[in-house]
Formats: C-alpha cells, sequence, structure tokens
C-alpha cells in the first residue's frame, strides 16, 4: 500500500524478526471494546521507565524468539520430536518464565506459566540453556551410555551405540507425549512473547517519532489535528526543509481535496489512509491529536496504475481500480476509500463529469471516501478541503474548509518557481488572458 | 607428535587440503586424538554453497571422530544422523544451504559428519559464539576450493594435506603443493594497509602513496579491460578483494609499475606458477591481508585410484625445497 505503511513497520524494531511477522500476518481489528483495551496495554507499556532496565532485559531476552509455530503444532498432533525441536522448545520454556519473571509487576501480565514443561524438559531444575536425552531420564540409559563410553571405536562400539539410540527414542516417545498435552500452552506463550516484543516496539516507536494515541470516535467522525506522514518528514528532514502538519476532520461522507500542485494534497490524504491502517493494527498515530472512525476496510487508488504487461492503458487501469472501489464500498461498508485525481487519464470535459457523478455515487454510501482533483465540480453535498496553497513565494500546505468549488489557478505561478522554460509558460499565460 | 606442541600455542587452527583424499580426515583425526583432554576445542567444517549440494552427497564429507567434552558444528541433517551422544547448545538463526548449523557438545565420544557454515560472515559469527563457552582452541576443517566464500585462512595456524589424489606425477605433485606452502608465505601488509582496506567490501581498491584509497570502477577481476584505462603512476596498493584470476595477474603485470597486489588471503589465488613468477620477475610484489602460519604438510602416498607413491622419496623431495616440517602420518 502505498501510503508510508511500510516505513511504520520498517522503524519498527522488534527483538526478533518472528514478532514482526507474526503482527503483519494479522486481520486489522474492527471491534471499539477490543481496539480500546489494546491501547490500554500499549499504554502501560509506554507508561514504564525506559531508564529502568526491565524493558532493556525484556528485549534482549525476546530476541531468542524461534518460529516454532510448526514444531508446536507437530508436537500437538503426536509426532515426536528430535533433539533439536526439544531444545527450541525447552528454550521457549526458559524465555517465558525469564520474561515472565521480569514483567511480575506490570498489570498486564498475561504470560502463562510454564513450569510444566520445564519439569519435564530440565529434570536438573538448572534452567540450562542447552538440552539432550539427559541420563537421569532413565537408569537404563545411563547404564548403557557408560558402556558405550568404555568402548573404543570398532563393531561393539557401534553395536552399542545402536543400543543407546533404542532407548533414547523410548525415551523421547514419553516426553514428546508428556509434552504435547502442553502444547496450548507453548502456543499460547509464543504468541504473547511475539504481542510483548511488539507492544515494546511500538510504545519505543511512539517516543522517537512522536506519535499520539487515538481516540475511538463514539459518532462516526475521523478528526486530526497536527497531521503528518512520518516517511515524507524524514525525507524533507534530511534534505534541510520543514514539514508542515494538517488539521482535517470528515464524517462518513465524500470529501474533495483541491488546491495547487506540489500543494501536498495526495500527502494529506494518504496520510489519512495510513493513519486509518495504523489504528486498527493499534500503532501510534502520526498527528497531535486524532479521533479516528473505526471502518471495515481501507481502500486506495493512488499513482500510476498503468501496467504494460497487462496491456490495460493508464485510463483502463485507473477505471478498473476506482470500480474495485466501488464494488467493495457498496459490500464491506463503512470503508475508508482514498482517490487520488480520479479521471485525470482522459479528457477534461468527461473528466469533469466523471467525479461529479463518482462523488454523487458515494456520497451516501455511508463510507468516508477522500478524493482529490483539478476539475471544477460543483456537487454541494461534499465536504471541500483546499490546499492554501503558494503564497508569498511559499507553499503553504495547510488544508482549509472551502465552500467554493472554483479551483485555483496556480500552475503557471508554480512552473515559474521552478524555472520551467520562460517562453513556453509566458504563450500559456498569453491564452488565458 | 611433531607438530602438536606448536598447536597448543595456537588459538585457532585450520587443516586445509589441496585435493580431496589427500588426508585431510586422519590428519584432523590424529590430531583431534592427541589434544590433551582439558582443553576446550571445537570443530567445524566450511560448507559448501547452495547448488553445489548434490556434491555433498556425491563426495560425503568425511566422519570424524570426536572425544567426550569437544564442541562442534554442524548442519542439522547431519546432526540428525551423528554417531554419537551429545548435547545441542546452540540452533543458528541463519539457513544455510544445509539447514541451520547446530551446535553442540559430545557426552559420550563417536563420529559424527560436520558440514559448518559456508559463508564467510557465518563462519565468524559461529566462532565469535564460541567464546562463551570457554573454548581455548577452534579447529576449522577447509578446502582450497572455490565453492565456499568461508576462507580457512582465518585460523592462525594451519595444517595442509597433499598427496597423489593431487597428481599421479610425484614432480608435479612437488611442485604444486610447494607452490601452495610458498603462498602461505607471503607476506602481510603493513598496519596502515590493513586499516586502510579493512572495510572495503567487493570490488577492486587502490591506495596511493598518501594513504588515499579509492575504488576501481571494475565490478571483479573477471573484467580486466578498465586495467587499461587505470593510471598506475600514484598506486603504491591495489586491494583485489574477491579472487585473482590468471587473465587478471597478466594484465596487471603489463599496466601496474612496481606496486604490491593486495589480497584478502593466500586461497584468493587461482593462477600457475607461470603467472605468479612473472608477475614477482616483473618487480611488484604481493601481500596479504591475513596471513596464516603453516605448521606441517601432511602427505598421503595413496590415491584413491589405487596407486601408491614412494612416500620416502615424496617427503624428502618436500623437505628439500621447505622449511616446514613434512610428514606422512601414516608412518609416524
Amino acid at each position: 500500500m502505498p501510503c508510508g505503511i511500510r516505513y511504520m513497520f520498517d522503524t519498527l524494531d522488534t527483538s526478533s524478526t518472528f514478532s514482526k511477522r507474526f503482527m503483519s500476518e494479522k486481520r486489522i481489528m474492527t471491534d471499539a471494546v477490543e481496539i480500546e483495551a489494546y491501547y490500554r496495554i500499549l499504554g502501560a507499556y509506554l507508561a514504564l521507565d525506559p531508564a529502568s532496565g526491565v524493558l532493556h532485559d525484556v528485549s534482549v531476552k525476546l530476541s531468542g524468539i524461534r518460529d516454532i509455530r510448526n514444531t508446536i503444532s507437530r508436537l500437538a498432533s503426536g509426532t515426536v520430536l528430535d533433539d533439536v525441536e526439544l531444545f527450541e522448545i525447552k528454550s521457549l520454556a526458559i524465555l517465558n518464565e525469564e520474561v515472565r519473571l521480569l514483567l511480575k509487576d506490570f498489570p498486564y501480565n498475561s504470560l502463562p506459566s510454564s513450569e510444566t514443561v520445564l519439569a519435564i524438559l530440565d529434570p536438573s531444575g538448572n534452567r540450562a540453556l542447552s538440552f539432550y536425552i539427559y541420563d537421569s531420564y532413565s537408569e537404563e540409559l545411563r547404564a548403557a551410555r557408560k558402556r558405550l563410553s568404555s568402548l573404543d571405536e570398532g563393531e561393539e562400539h557401534d553395536r552399542a551405540f545402536a543400543e543407546v539410540l533404542l532407548i533414547e527414542d523410548s525415551v523421547r516417545k514419553n516426553l514428546c507425549k508428556s509434552l504435547s498435552v502442553n502444547s496450548d500452552v507453548l502456543s499460547k506463550s509464543l504468541h504473547e512473547l511475539a504481542d510483548i516484543d511488539v507492544f515494546i516496539a511500538k510504545a519505543r516507536q511512539i517516543r522517537t517519532l512522536g506519535l499520539c494515541f487515538p481516540r475511538v470516535s463514539d459518532r462516526c467522525m475521523t478528526v486530526y489535528k497536527g497531521m503528518f506522514n512520518p516517511k515524507v518528514r524524514s525525507v524533507l528532514v534530511e534534505k534541510g526543509k520543514v514539514y508542515v502538519p494538517v488539521d482535517v476532520k470528515f464524517g462518513r461522507e465524500t470529501v474533495s481535496v483541491i488546491g495547487a500542485n506540489m500543494g501536498g494534497k495526495t500527502v494529506a490524504i494518504k496520510t489519512v489512509a495510513l493513519n486509518q491502517i495504523l489504528f486498527q493494527y493499534g500503532f501510534g498515530i502520526p498527528a497531535f491529536e486524532a479521533e479516528v472512525d473505526i471502518k471495515n476496510d481501507i481502500l486506495l487508488s493512488i499513482g500510476d496504475e498503468q501496467n504494460d504487461s497487462d496491456g490495460l492503458s493508464s485510463f483502463a487501469a485507473e477505471m478498473k481500480s476506482i470500480d474495485l472501489i466501488i464494488k467493495k464500498t457498496d459490500k464491506y461498508g463503512p470503508v475508508l476509500a482514498v482517490i487520488d485525481e480520479p479521471a485525470r487519464t482522459t479528457n477534461p470535459v468527461e473528466g469533469t463529469a466523471l467525479v461529479e457523478a463518482l462523488v454523487t455515487r458515494l456520497r451516501d454510501s455511508g463510507s468516508s471516501v477522500l478524493l482529490t482533483t483539478h476539475y471544477n465540480i460543483k456537487n454541494d453535498r461534499c465536504r471541500r478541503y483546499r490546499v492554501k496553497g503558494y503564497r508569498d513565494g511559499r507553499m503553504d500546505y495547510r488544508l482549509e474548509e472551502s465552500t467554493s468549488s472554483d479551483v485555483p489557478m496556480e500552475a503557471l505561478d508554480i512552473a515559474k518557481s521552478l524555472s520551467i522554460d520562460t517562453e513556453w509558460i509566458n504563450i500559456a499565460g498569453l491564452l488565458l488572458n | 607428535m611433531p607438530f602438536i606442541d606448536r598447536i597448543l600455542k595456537c588459538k585457532s587452527l585450520s587443516i586445509v587440503g589441496m585435493e580431496k583424499n589427500t588426508g585431510k580426515t586422519e590428519a584432523l583425526n590424529y590430531i583431534l586424538g592427541r589434544l590433551p583432554s582439558p582443553l576446550k576445542v571445537s570443530v567445524t567444517s566450511i560448507g559448501i554453497d547452495g547448488e553445489r549440494v548434490d556434491q555433498v552427497t556425491e563426495t560425503a564429507k568425511p566422519e570424524i571422530y570426536l572425544k567426550k567434552g569437544m564442541i562442534f558444528g554442524t548442519a542439522e541433517r547431519f546432526y540428525r544422523s551423528r554417531m554419537l551422544v551429545s548435547e545441542v547448545l546452540d540452533v543458528g538463526f541463519e539457513n544455510t544451504s544445509m539447514g541451520r548449523i547446530v551446535t553442540a557438545e559430545v557426552v559420550c565420544g563417536g563420529k559424527v559428519l560436520i558440514s559448518g557454515p559456508s559463508s564467510a560472515a557465518g563462519l565468524e559469527r559461529w566462532n565469535k559464539s564460541l567464546d562463551r563457552y570457554g573454548v581455548s582452541l577452534k579447529i576449522i576443517d577447509g578446502a582450497l576450493s572455490r565453492l565456499s566464500s568461508a576462507s580457512p585462512a582465518i585460523s592462525e595456524a594451519m595444517i595442509l594435506t597433499t598427496g597423489a589424489a593431487l597428481s599421479a606425477n610425484i614432480d608435479t605433485l612437488v611442485s604444486k603443493t610447494l607452490f601452495t606452502v610458498n603462498l602461505t608465505s607471503l607476506p602481510k601488509v603493513p598496519d596502515h594497509v590493513y586499516s586502510g582496506f579493512r572495510n572495503c567490501e567487493g570490488g577492486i581498491w587502490t591506495m596511493s602513496a598518501g594513504g588515499q584509497v579509492r575504488m576501481l570502477e571494475m565490478p571483479s577481476s573477471f573484467s580486466v579491460d578498465a586495467l587499461e584505462k587505470t593510471d598506475f603512476t600514484d598506486v603504491e596498493y591495489l586491494y583485489v578483494s574477491g579472487a585473482v584470476t590468471e587473465r587478471f595477474l597478466n594484465k596487471l603485470r603489463g599496466v601496474m609499475k612496481g606496486g604490491m597486489l593486495v589480497v584478502r588471503d593466500f586461497t584468493r589465488f587461482f593462477v600457475s606458477r607461470q603467472a605468479f613468477a612473472s608477475f614477482m620477475r616483473a618487480g611488484n610484489g604481493i601481500g596479504v591481508m591475513n596471513r596464516t602460519e603453516l605448521l606441517a604438510v601432511c602427505v598421503n602416498p595413496v590415491s584413491p585410484a589405487g596407486f601408491v607413491l614412494d612416500s620416502d622419496r615424496l617427503v624428502g623431495m618436500l623437505r628439500e625445497k621447505t622449511d616446514v616440517t613434512v610428514c606422512d602420518l601414516r608412518r609416524i
């Protein structure tokens, strides 16, 4: 999704790669109670003092998480695991207990106890991060190994070894039988640890990027104050420029955003889409303040979708993309749909008609639809925003609500500021007058 | 035990075979069998890169006998078919072409197939991870091969194995072996050159008399034409981070003006003795970033094809031309 979500995922520094992958496999949250509960927990992690060392210790431990979902489900189905897999399960159990201990005073510590698993895999109780089928599991095994150690290389050694293997296999089978009863606990432990990793990383990201905690809207409104796009902001900062945050608000209606070229219209609507996704994934929100209306899905039509391999022209690709949005809006609403310059790839006369018609088509859908356009659309039942625009030689990116439907005519001024061929621009100016 | 004492003074050792079936396994088992028990030893071997996986099944890595207390690293699939009792200490996160690397400690001695990391970075990481187990001597089983980027030359010391498998002709065998022996004695570059080229990843780099390091616009030593366009007047050192081919060396000889060619280590040369000698005769120098001390050359006079060379003669011819310890392990 080309709205900056990749940047947010990339700057989320979880201790293990599994945690991030696990998070991205989940669906967005759509239940208000679930979302509120999630942010409460995130708030508690944010409240933990970073200087206390607990967070650091937990993060270090969490870097040892391995993706053993497959191993756990095989255990549950009765398969006998090998030493390497048992080692991984033991590691998970030890990690679980260590993190559980570190977070013992944390209000939302929901890690299960893996003492039962450790009782099976760590008979000596020394919590060593290592494993094999210990002598202590079977006297028969201890004796067989003693005999093996006394023999030199050769046939007798090999025979003695085969005997050791047989006993090991039988011990292993029993171990797995006892363990499989605990596979739910192991599964829960793995998921919870991954969640904790993500919570801690999200809290860190909130501090680093200056994000805010959102409110779940109970009046179907989405209101952002001081909204910014973190990826775009980082690019600007690198160039020594400043990002101008914007304010915007809308309900379940169609919103058109007009304004000068390079005025940040596209970035603004992309950021609205970004923030909706972040909200329903439980991230901090890039804004000073945010009240967000929950949506069933987030749909985008942005950028040049022309795909040579499909044999589609830009226009066809664009139309198909919007068509898909209309269908999904009808079927799965309320959604957030964000459409950048619909019908831009055709003649202005039909284009204007298409955009006006789109506004009418989706106006009463019960979804929030944001679109940008350069066309003069006369639709009066649509909220209108315009970029403040080019004034005093600088671009003011802030949005203001506008009653006029007339698009600003600043293209020539902007072209001049870019030092585009003066002869060409002057001729254009003459044509307009 | 001609060189065991010298081995005990080292922290890391490579066993390198000039060719398969030159007695590398015997040398390794010989050494492992004679190391004193309290010494904490680790063993791994340089694995083979992805596309050559079939080569492993075709020429199975030798089985090594490990004693109680030794730590080893091998691919998961070989760990499963081990013939010893061992405790899993760690499982690598990276998936190599042969699976993940399992690190384990031997509980009851026996044999195991060892195939470890195949990349230079992987090998270094694994070696580093051993520090927490208190390993005093790290042994790497390697080969002079283009098949992997990992080089055995990251060790302090080295044992080279050679033999009839390299050549049926005793003179060819001796001269090829001596060439490699001489390569191992290439000098290490001065400290300022080492630090200058240390972080240069990939490609070819130059250093001027003033110590300035620049990268050449050449992807590798396989594209030699760009050498002609380079101005060598102020080039004191030329560092090739990858392999040096014969074509490259010959071309370089024509354009270099008395500077020094620098390579990572002696295993990066894939050139003939003649090309090498010509390069040196033209007044150029060669240095290495990493130098390994060659402790001994072990000779295996038996060829897999069935014939046996005269061991005394072979050992004698080698001893004539080098001060390095030479021996036939079967005769000790």
